[in-house]
């Protein structure tokens, strides 16, 4: 820790802090496909810090956990001296982090001074860059992940009511402290689902780094959604397997390896034609309401206008539950669980026997 | 003269309970003066009281009238569920106003009544147990109200305006649970109905226990799932029903077993109550001033939902429900019987 705290490293620090959902997956490889073309631009994309689950993905996810020694993910207590150090190496005027598991470190009133340090033991410059996303959009968004990752089953209420996600996307909440401080700069870049803008050239401009768009190999959308019937399964399947297989964690290896069947069996079965929507509209209005004064406060000091976000609060919704479906699509969920509970077994036998 | 008492009900009032129970008593019934005059097996009862709802004199009814020319005054009893639905005809109730009339009978029909938010909850219940549904509840209500066959008053106009036949009503909530049966005795003012009330073999209350018995959400959301596969893999069809039956059995053994849930099955949203309770109150206030001169008698129960989002419950149940109906299907759709025990 002294050696952090002794010196500047790099002249300047860009942290991509997230959202979650906001094309992070096409944003994460589109910095893995362009990571040597912002090198040649002065700018270093550190494979310090990245996990070895995504190899073709740039997410400094291992950063981000560290500051959270006692959770279901992969630890490395020496991954900030390994960044220390792969800076110290290179020549690069600025350096680019990013893992959207940021934003809730920053969120939180315990892990924010932690984050703070480090990233200033690193740089004088740091800049956070938080890309923000309408709520409703994005818990909505959320909750499928966290659902299709397995880490979640109940219903969406059940959701609201317990996760923090509806607390760290209060912007003006979370991140007031960060945009208030002046040894922080803090920008923030709207985006929108509806859209398809690239997300890596417009970060790039938004945070001035000057990179011609046309050398950047162009980035995805956010895809991988799932539909109502989708989420259904996912939700079944995280039950199921944790009934089945007691001790189950959806961070096990066997488990992040059966996210990957699961999601090519959905794909399959087309579950992914439909779009999952939880809200009634009665429910987003009030969310819509509620939110609204923060997000006006925040565009007002970090987008240097108004919230321009449109809130889907009159969305019908889109839900399945297992038992209102057709015969057809009982019998097609019913055999993914049978099948996705012998993948996994599969899946624990092999990395048993490694 | 012969006193003829038609017992029936509304779906869902214990009515082959009743009948059973009637069976079991016939002993003491006709010491006391009451003749059950068909033999115990319910087809027979079915087909006497066809064959008096079409203007027939079954063999026995006719033999029971002989006695009384020679002085005697039986009651002869005859209990159906098929009545009530028959008996919503104007032309059957006027084939049993004939029949009273030329053959000189004292007629009275015993129905049992029930409020209908109760009645459609343990209905559907049964259809779905019974493999023959597999729809939602608020479906399965849509369609009742639809249907209008649960509506007292219009149902059954033809027979509260009959002259020549009474009309006596009794509440299901007025049943005895385990002893339904002498409800039934009393509002036909069978003179024998004291004698057997007191009767209270086990299997009377056990098989009245079990009529009134209701599944929970589980158990129901886990035997909508297995008609769904077994429809989707044409075993519905295919199957015999005790092997079906079976299936069910077993769900329901292992719901016990394992503790899916305890709660009965109530599917009624507020909502959707609201609105039935509006569609029958009117008829019910009708009905009820016609035939008791006083207000409808029980009040819609209130109670809270219980979901079918089995996706909700916890793991332990998931996995459960899942491996059990998928054990069944495999074993109905190999042609193979399904273990009751598990």
């Amino acid at each position: 820790m002294d050696q952090l705290r002794a010196g500047v490293l790099v002249t300047r620090l860009v942290v991509h802090i997230g959202a979650q959902r906001t094309a992070s997956p096409g944003f994460h490889k589109s910095l893995f496909d362009n990571a040597d073309t912002l090198l040649q631009h002065g700018v270093l994309v550190p494979a310090a810090g990245r996990p070895d689950s995504s190899p073709r993905a740039v997410r400094h996810q291992l950063l981000a956990w560290s500051f959270d020694p006692d959770g279901d993910h992969p630890y490395d207590a020496t991954v900030w001296d390994a960044l220390h150090e792969e800076i110290a190496a290179s020549s690069a005027h600025t350096v680019l982090l990013s893992s959207e598991l940021f934003a809730a470190v920053a969120a939180d009133p315990a892990s924010a001074p932690l984050l703070r340090n480090r990233l200033r033991a690193l740089s004088d410059d740091v800049t956070m860059v938080l890309l923000v996303r309408d709520q409703l959009d994005l818990l909505n968004s959320l909750y499928c992940q966290q659902v299709r990752s397995l880490e979640l089953t109940c219903d969406f209420d059940g959701y609201l009511a317990d996760s923090p996600d509806t607390h760290v996307y209060d912007f003006a909440a979370s991140f007031a402290p960060w945009y208030a401080a002046d040894d922080v700069s803090f920008v923030a870049m709207p985006w929108d689902p509806r859209t398809d803008e690239d997300t890596l050239p417009a970060l790039l401009s938004l945070v001035g780094i000057s990179v011609t768009p046309d050398v950047l190999v162009p980035g995805d959308g956010e895809g991988d959604l799932l539909g109502p019937v989708g989420i259904e399964a996912n939700r079944l399947l995280g039950s199921y397997l944790r009934g089945r297989f007691p001790g189950f964690r959806p961070g096990e290896p066997a488990a992040r390896k059966l996210r990957r069947k699961a999601a090519a069996a959905g794909q399959s079965h087309s579950w992914d034609n439909d779009e999952f929507w939880a809200w009634s509209p009665q429910q987003a209005a009030r969310a819509a309401e509620r939110y609204a004064t923060s997000n006006q406060e925040f565009a007002r000091h970090v987008l240097g206008g108004n919230w321009d976000l449109p809130a889907p609060v009159d969305r019908e919704r889109n839900v399945a539950e297992l038992v209102e479906l057709g015969p057809a699509s009982v019998n097609q969920v019913h055999r993914y669980l049978i099948e996705m509970e012998e993948a996994f077994e599969r899946l624990r036998r092999r990395e048993a026997a490694a | 003269m012969t006193q003829l008492v038609i017992h029936t009900g509304m779906p869902m009032t214990s009515a082959a309970v009743i009948r059973d129970q009637l069976a079991g008593w016939r002993e003491p019934l006709e010491r006391a003066g009451v003749e059950l005059v068909a033999k115990d097996a319910p087809k027979a009862w079915d087909r006497a009281v066809r064959q008096v709802l079409g203007g027939e004199v079954p063999p026995p009814l006719r033999r029971v009238m002989r006695r009384t020319q020679q002085g005697e005054a039986p009651t002869v009893l005859l209990s159906a569920e098929l009545a009530a639905r028959a008996l919503g005809s104007r032309p059957t109730v006027n084939a049993l106003r004939a029949l009273s009339r030329d053959s000189g009978l004292t007629t009275k029909v015993v129905l049992v009544v029930r409020e209908q938010l109760d009645l459609l909850n343990a209905l559907y219940c049964r259809r779905v147990m019974a493999l023959e549904t597999s729809i939602g509840f608020e479906s399965f209500v849509t369609d009742a109200l639809v249907s209008g066959r649960l509506e007292l008053d219009h149902h059954f106009t033809a027979l509260q305006d009959a002259s020549g036949v009474e009309l006596v009503a009794v509440p299901y909530s007025r049943l005895d649970h385990h002893l339904p049966a002498a409800a039934v005795l009393e509002a036909a003012g069978a003179a024998g109905g004291a004698a057997v009330t007191g009767a209270d073999a086990a299997a009377d209350v056990q098989a009245a226990a079990d009529d009134r018995w209701l599944p929970g959400p589980v158990l129901l959301t886990a035997t909508r799932l297995l008609h769904k596969r077994l429809t989707r893999l044409g075993a519905v069809r295919k199957r015999p029903a005790e092997e079906l039956g079976a299936a069910v059995a077993m769900l329901r053994h292992r719901a016990t077993d394992a503790a899916w849930n305890e709660v009965p099955f109530w599917g009624w949203s507020q909502d959707l109550a609201a609105t039935a309770e509006q569609h029958y109150r009117s008829g019910n206030d009708s009905f009820a001033a016609r035939v008791w001169a006083a207000p409808w008698p029980d009040v819609a129960p209130s109670r809270p939902q219980t979901r079918q989002d089995l996706a909700s419950e916890p793991p332990a149940v998931v996995s459960d429900v899942m491996t059990m109906i998928h054990r069944a299907v495999d074993e109905l759709t190999a042609g193979r019987a399904v273990a009751v025990t598990t």
